[in-house]
């Protein structure tokens, strides 16, 4: 089957260049670009007037149409939201056609996000958007989605991405905190300028500790290392992407820095997070262009905690060269960045332990990347190939120097040396000794030492066909990703852990093998007009598989198909109102990340004796059994994510709606679930020699890697934006979303139950095993509506968001209170549950008491913020904005559960200065 | 021009919401006109008069205005950024104690405390015949936190939005309506493990809410306003211009504990009336203002059976009453390189708590004067002033209960501030500014200011200096 579809592929393609070769040479090229930013506009429509020969422009703008034989022809270039422009041209010519955005008429920016016009469902964010809404990360952007809403920079804890779905909440409204359905975030691939951030080696963590939220481990992009100020713009795809982009489930967010020449232009910005600071230049050399950014932010999360600080620093280098021959073009685009955070010793003054407590982290990637495009003129099938290959290098580093107090007789959680070791057949790998307490009160230094290297390279080749009324634009491609970390990993002391409920052991990070992929792509954009309506199709196939993995990974092993399809149907203009009608179908992929294919090994210390003799602490005797578990699952699987939409968009003028139904459901993300298992270990009988012991097994459980996160979402999400009003200078974008998200998984999970029997903890000794779907579902509606006025003559510009979340609701999924099965600690095998044994001492104990309470849903009604920026230029050459979030808000109260549950809400404030030379 | 663009700015620059703080253009004799400036001002001052607002503090601003008049409209803009420091502050950990006085959140250990404050202003007017109209909003917000242990951290935030009116030319009325918001949102967090001073919520003199007093470290302002001002002006050879404002305002104390609790409740009315007249060199300013806070206190039972406190009653308890009348005479000719002022005031504050009885009364007099001179050069202006004051109280008493609940140190903060009210003043101030022509379009100015304040009765002195740098596009 596979074979068949890859020689499919093969001859699909050797049929398309054959059929190219009788294509004449009376051809007019070009590329369309936006007049504001020399940006590429693709799937503009390039019309030959007074015929019926129309065509879309590709990738990079790039457009070739025939001239029939005609030696002058009249192009017609248009774009929605752009003038449209008449070009008169000889056959043979190589135009570049600068459309203009219809609003720019008045010489005014356009600060809103808006839809995408391409075929596929995307938000596009330009620069003088970014100026707009002041942010500190691309985090902050993200409020420019539709369903999203504004929200103070959060610069203590990692800031992943949330696309299309209301995210897991409690009662209150809060975000849950948690890995479980991290696939979303982990499932949203960031592409800058062609080459993909790759965080499949990232494994710093700190367990043990719940101050620091800075693992980034499993959860994607940490966004709040991505400056953007030397970002020209960013797409976001939350409909179905190209087959070209793949290794994700949830979409992706493709970034384009600024590679044009520009003067020097400088931004600094004060909040009450922090103070940012930027400078950048693009020169003009020759032909080429060098852009340099340097960016730097410090922030203060809390300003009071001197203990917790977030600094970024951001060095950017990018050049453009670029070479027009006769036949054909060729752009060079090497690159070279620096991110950088530098927390020195951060010490508290009112600890008590200020000399000793210390916390430091840094974060440092180099990323290297160089992309060779090459537009052909002269062939008439290949227009052009590109190849690109990145290469980046972090250093992260954690440390934590700390006083540590441990409870009174607390053994070393994973012993010192030489305690009974058993590997998980029950076989002994270790010399039995005595194991030690830990110290009354010790110094506890750690070190996570991660050094992800990621290496990826891309071929891609693009041609273009044309029948009558269709075109076809093809292109095909293979990727090559390397991910391995370098790093030493976790260092402490063992004797000496970080808690005394540490559970892992130090582990070097470079021991584990690398990660390694490749994926092929093919895909073809089908235009046709048919009259004066236009149907486009984008349909392509992408394989993904991952290499080097130990055979027993039977189904990461295999290759994973990702059919996608989107279409697009254009109806006739009617008195200038230009309706489209689209929808698609896709599957994404997300192959497992270092550290669910190799996860750390988990000890579990059983003890046998502890006994504690405080008047001679030599006297003492510490007897514990350890186990060491690796808790790799061979049966695990990559996430895939199944993508559903229908879109419809109208356009009249410069006034447009779009709104887009989607459902997506991905049913095996990545999670970690509980395992239990039966161990037996030596019971002593007594403390004084001679020692006797018996064997005694117990339930213990360590965490595995598992497809069991399931998440269904659907939604519609819709957005209006409005022509300028001219009488009140103000355009009105109106946009939100209804999301209706299921986080749960329907497999059988295993719940401990604490009570004690006989002194005997009940999940000692079994555990129920409980079928049924557990997690949660939740809604959100929300519209946010945009005014945004500009008074260029005076150079001001005033936008007022009102932010509406009209309601929250989430509810637990009602679980079973029977188990369907338990496990026994006494053989280690799983048990039907049957129905006398609700009769047993024990076992009736497995039946849980869930208060029905647990299980209603909880909304939150309506919560309404207005948000003002104000903008001024003064002279020729500063800007000085304000802003403030949430300056007012309207948040009923409302009753839970008999009581009044009131909201406030405080506003996010600042003031940027952005200077032009 | 410049006068005329110098008028309106007053107008713009005036605290109280009257017609011509929402509308500039009364002068309709400016025709066109443009500007920008860009200031930075460093102030500070080495002591201060209340144990609450702290002991001196320094302050660095910078500040960006934009004025644009075109024919019939008019708009104009300021924002600014301020850092600031207040030293040794105790009793006190809420920001703007004048406007929530009593009702503040404190313990007794305090500190010093930072500040970073955000502001903006801006508005715009429309002139049709004889008929005016126009809006303005304003914004501030600020950051105050301090990075040792008790760490407050208080967002406050006050918006206003004013509409107003105006009908004539030569004889204008003028009707303005504000309305505005203003939040806080407090809490003190301590990093110490050796233990943590108590956390008291205040009710105004000797008294706190004793129930919860302790750990209770988060509080949120919820508050809002109304103010009405009307005004006469008459734009003949000698000016008239009268206005009466009234303001109402209200904010609610909630403590954030158990759904939040609202503790408390200040209302405030104000009534104003301004009354000036410009007769040749000569301007005449009569202002008089009568304020009357009132603190009620919301009285909640125990918490039982895991339900939230259920209020029992609420009793207004603290009332202050404040007074102000001020005369003001000024000699400015344009022709002469100098000029001079007097002025005379009376106040009274009057501050009681009803049960138990606690009550401080305060009445004073005093009295300033200030003599000016300026010179103009080729492409500059110099000008300097002089000035010196006295007050002193006329009548002044104390009166405070003990009972079982008094706290001593309350006690003690309560007599200091009596003491700082009633204190005799004698202050003397020097200043001068600078006005440098740049270019045809670029204006530096430097301005810098010195007062030096004597507190007779606390024995203490205050320093200040003030100095700012301009640029004017």
């Amino acid at each position: 089957m596979r074979r068949t579809t890859q020689y499919a592929v093969i001859l699909y393609f050797m049929l398309l260049n054959a059929i190219s070769i009788s294509a004449q040479n009376d051809i007019v090229w070009g590329r369309v670009v936006d007049k504001q930013t020399g940006e590429p506009i693709d799937y503009a429509t390039v019309f030959i007037e007074n015929t019926n020969k129309a065509m879309l422009t590709g990738d990079g703008g790039q457009f070739a149409i025939s001239t029939d034989g005609a030696d002058n022809v009249r192009l017609q270039v248009s774009f929605v939201g752009y003038q449209t422009q008449t070009i008169d041209c000889e056959r043979g010519k190589n135009l570049i056609v600068r459309l203009e955005i219809q609003e720019n008429k008045i010489g005014e920016i356009v600060v809103t996000a808006h839809e995408s016009h391409g075929i596929t469902t995307a938000s596009k964010i330009t620069r003088a958007q970014m100026d707009h809404v002041q942010p500190t990360s691309i985090s902050d952007l993200m409020s420019m989605l539709p369903g999203g809403m504004s929200h103070d920079p959060v610069t203590n804890k990692v800031n992943s991405i949330s696309m299309r779905e209301t995210g897991v909440f409690n009662a209150n409204g809060e975000a849950s905190t948690g890995n479980d359905y991290s696939i979303s975030s982990l499932g949203t691939a960031f592409l800058i300028d062609g080459a993909p951030i790759n965080t499949d080696a990232n494994m710093q963590k700190i367990q043990g500790s719940t101050n620091y939220n800075i693992s980034t481990m499993n959860r994607g992009v940490d966004m709040r290392t991505l400056s953007t100020d030397d970002i020209e713009s960013i797409e976001v795809i939350r409909g179905i992407p190209s087959a070209e982009h793949g290794n994700m489930t949830s979409g992706m967010v493709i970034i384009n820095k600024v590679r044009k020449k520009t003067p020097w232009t400088a931004r600094i910005k004060a909040d009450q997070y922090g103070k940012l600071m930027s400078i950048g230049k693009g020169f003009a050399i020759g032909k080429d262009v060098l852009n340099l950014n340097i960016s730097y932010l410090a922030a203060t999360p809390d300003v009071r905690n001197t203990y917790e600080k977030y600094k970024r620093i951001t060095i950017s280098a990018r050049q453009t060269i670029v070479r027009e021959k006769d036949d054909k073009n060729i752009t060079i685009t090497p690159s070279a960045e620096f991110t950088g955070s530098f927390d020195n010793k951060k010490k508290d003054p009112d600890l008590t332990y200020s000399d000793i407590d210390e916390y430091k982290s840094s974060y440092r990637r180099t990323a290297m990347a160089c992309g060779l495009k090459i537009n052909e003129k002269a062939h008439a099938w290949l227009k052009g190939f590109s190849a690109d290959f990145s290469a980046s290098y972090q250093h992260d580093v954690l440390k934590e120097t700390k006083i540590v107090n441990p409870k009174r007789a607390s053994i070393a959680p994973n012993a010192a040396v030489g305690i009974k070791v058993y590997n998980l057949e029950d076989e002994l790998i270790g010399t039995p000794t005595e194991a030690s307490y830990l110290p009354g009160q010790y110094q506890s230094k750690y070190i996570c030492d991660g050094k992800p290297f990621n290496t990826y390279t891309k071929f891609k080749i693009e041609g273009r066909n044309d029948f009558a009324n269709i075109t076809l634009n093809e292109k095909a491609g293979v990727e090559w990703n390397m991910s391995k970390n370098l790093g030493n990993g976790m260092q402490y002391d063992i004797s000496l852990p970080p808690s005394d409920v540490w559970k892992d052991m130090p582990r070097k990070y470079k021991d584990i093998p690398a990660l390694q992929s490749i994926a092929s792509f093919a895909e073809c954009n089908i235009f046709a007009s048919i009259g004066r309506s236009k149907i486009e199709a984008l349909a392509g196939v992408r394989m993904q598989k991952m290499l080097g993995l130990t055979d027993k990974y039977e189904n990461i092993n295999k290759p994973y198909f990702d059919p996608r399809i989107n279409m697009l149907f254009t109806l006739p203009s009617i008195a200038n109102i230009t309706i489209s009608i689209g929808g698609g179908y896709g599957i994404t992929t997300k192959m497992p990340t270092q550290n669910y294919i190799s996860p750390d090994y988990k000890y579990i210390n059983l003890v046998g004796l502890n006994y504690y003799n405080s008047s001679d602490i030599n006297q003492s005797i510490v007897k514990i059994t350890s186990y060491v578990i690796s808790p790799e699952n061979f049966a695990l699987k990559a996430a895939r994510n199944t993508k559903r939409e229908l879109r419809i968009d109208i356009a009249a003028g410069s006034n447009r709606l779009s709104i887009t139904y989607f459902n997506e459901k991905t049913a095996n993300g990545y999670r970690y679930e509980e395992q239990y298992a039966s161990y037996s270990y030596d019971k002593y009988d007594n403390h004084e020699e001679p020692l006797t012991s018996h064997k005694e097994r117990v339930l213990e459980y360590v965490s595995m890697p598992t497809n069991n996160a399931f998440i269904n979402k659907e939604g519609i999400e819709y957005q209006y934006q409005s022509s300028r009003i001219k009488a009140i200078r103000t355009a009105i974008v109106v946009n939100g979303a209804w999301y209706n998200s299921k986080y749960h998984s329907k497999a059988p999970y295993f719940e401990p139950i604490s009570t004690v029997i006989n002194e005997k903890a009940i999940q000692d000794y079994y555990v129920g095993q409980y079928s049924g779907q557990r997690g949660n579902k939740a809604e959100t509606f929300n519209t946010n509506v945009m005014l945004d006025t500009q008074i260029p003559e005076i150079g001001f510009t005033f936008s007022t968001t009102i932010e509406n979340m009209w309601f929250q609701k989430t509810q637990r999924l009602k679980e079973d209170e029977i188990p369907s099965h338990y496990i026994s600690y006494d053989d280690g095998k799983i048990h039907t549950y049957e129905k006398n044994d609700t009769e047993d001492i024990y076992l009736k104990h497995l039946v849980r008491q869930k208060n029905d309470a647990i299980f209603r849903q909880y909304t939150i009604p309506r919560a309404t913020h207005i948000n003002l920026k104000a903008t001024k230029k003064i002279g020729s050459i500063a800007r000085i904005s304000i802003f403030a979030n949430r300056l007012l808000s309207s948040t009923p109260s409302y009753k839970r559960d008999g009581n009044i549950v009131r909201r406030h809400i405080s506003p996010y404030f600042g003031m940027e200065i952005n200077i032009t030379l | 021009m410049r006068k005329c663009l110098f008028i309106i700015l007053l107008f713009i620059g005036s605290l109280q919401a009257t017609a011509q703080n929402a509308i500039p253009t009364q002068k309709a004799d400016c025709d066109t006109s443009t500007w920008a400036n860009a200031n930075i001002v460093f102030s500070s001052a080495s002591d201060g008069r209340y144990i609450q607002e702290g002991r001196g503090h320094h302050k660095t601003a910078f500040i960006a205005e934009a004025f644009s008049h075109n024919g019939t409209n008019t708009l104009w803009g300021k924002a600014s950024y301020e850092n600031s420091f207040r030293r040794k502050v105790i009793w006190n950990e809420t920001s703007d104690i004048q406007y929530l006085y009593p009702y503040i959140t404190a313990d007794s250990v305090g500190g010093n405390i930072r500040c970073e404050s955000y502001k903006f202003k801006g508005g715009y007017a429309h002139r049709f015949n004889e008929f005016a109209a126009g809006a303005t909003l304003s914004y501030r917000a600020s950051n105050e936190y301090r990075t040792i242990d008790p760490r407050p951290q208080n967002i406050a935030s006050k918006l206003l939005f004013c509409v107003a009116a105006s009908y004539g030319t030569t004889h204008i009325a003028d009707l303005a309506v504000e309305i505005g918001k203003y939040k806080q949102d407090n809490s003190i967090i301590f990093k110490s493990e050796k233990g943590v001073p108590q956390t008291y919520h205040l009710n105004g003199l000797t008294r706190h809410y004793g129930r919860f007093a302790g750990n209770n470290n988060k509080t949120f302002y919820d508050g809002y306003e109304l103010a009405i001002s009307t005004g006469y002006h008459n734009r003949l050879e000698n000016m008239t211009y009268v206005t009466i404002t009234y303001r109402h305002r209200s904010t609610e104390v909630i403590l954030n504990k158990d759904n939040d609790v609202p503790i408390s409740r200040i209302d405030e009315n104000t009534l104003l009336v301004s009354a000036n007249k410009h007769q040749n060199e000569w301007f005449y300013n009569l202002s008089a203002k009568y304020n009357k806070r009132k603190g009620t206190e919301m009285i909640y039972g125990e918490v039982t059976g895991g339900n939230a406190y259920k209020k029992i009653i609420e009793n207004t308890q603290y009332h202050m009453k404040q007074a102000e009348v001020d005369i003001k005479a000024s000699f400015n000719d344009a022709n002469r390189p100098f000029g001079a002022d007097i002025n005379g005031g009376y106040s009274l504050h009057d501050e009681e708590y009803l049960l138990p009885n606690d009550r401080i009364s305060v009445s004073r007099i005093g009295f300033n004067g200030a003599f000016n001179a300026k010179r103009g050069l080729r492409k500059s202006a110099l000008s300097l002033h002089v000035g010196a004051g006295i007050s002193a109280a006329l009548t002044n008493s104390i009166s405070t209960t003990n009972t079982n609940n008094t706290h001593q140190k309350l006690v003690e903060l309560t007599e200091a501030n009596y003491e700082s009210l009633r204190t005799p003043e004698q202050d003397a101030c020097l200043g001068g500014k600078i006005r440098v022509e740049m270019t045809d379009k670029v204006a530096l100015i430097i301005k810098a200011n010195y007062t030096f304040t004597h507190l007779s009765r606390l024995e203490r002195n205050i320093n200040a200096i003030n100095f700012g740098l301009s640029a004017e596009f």
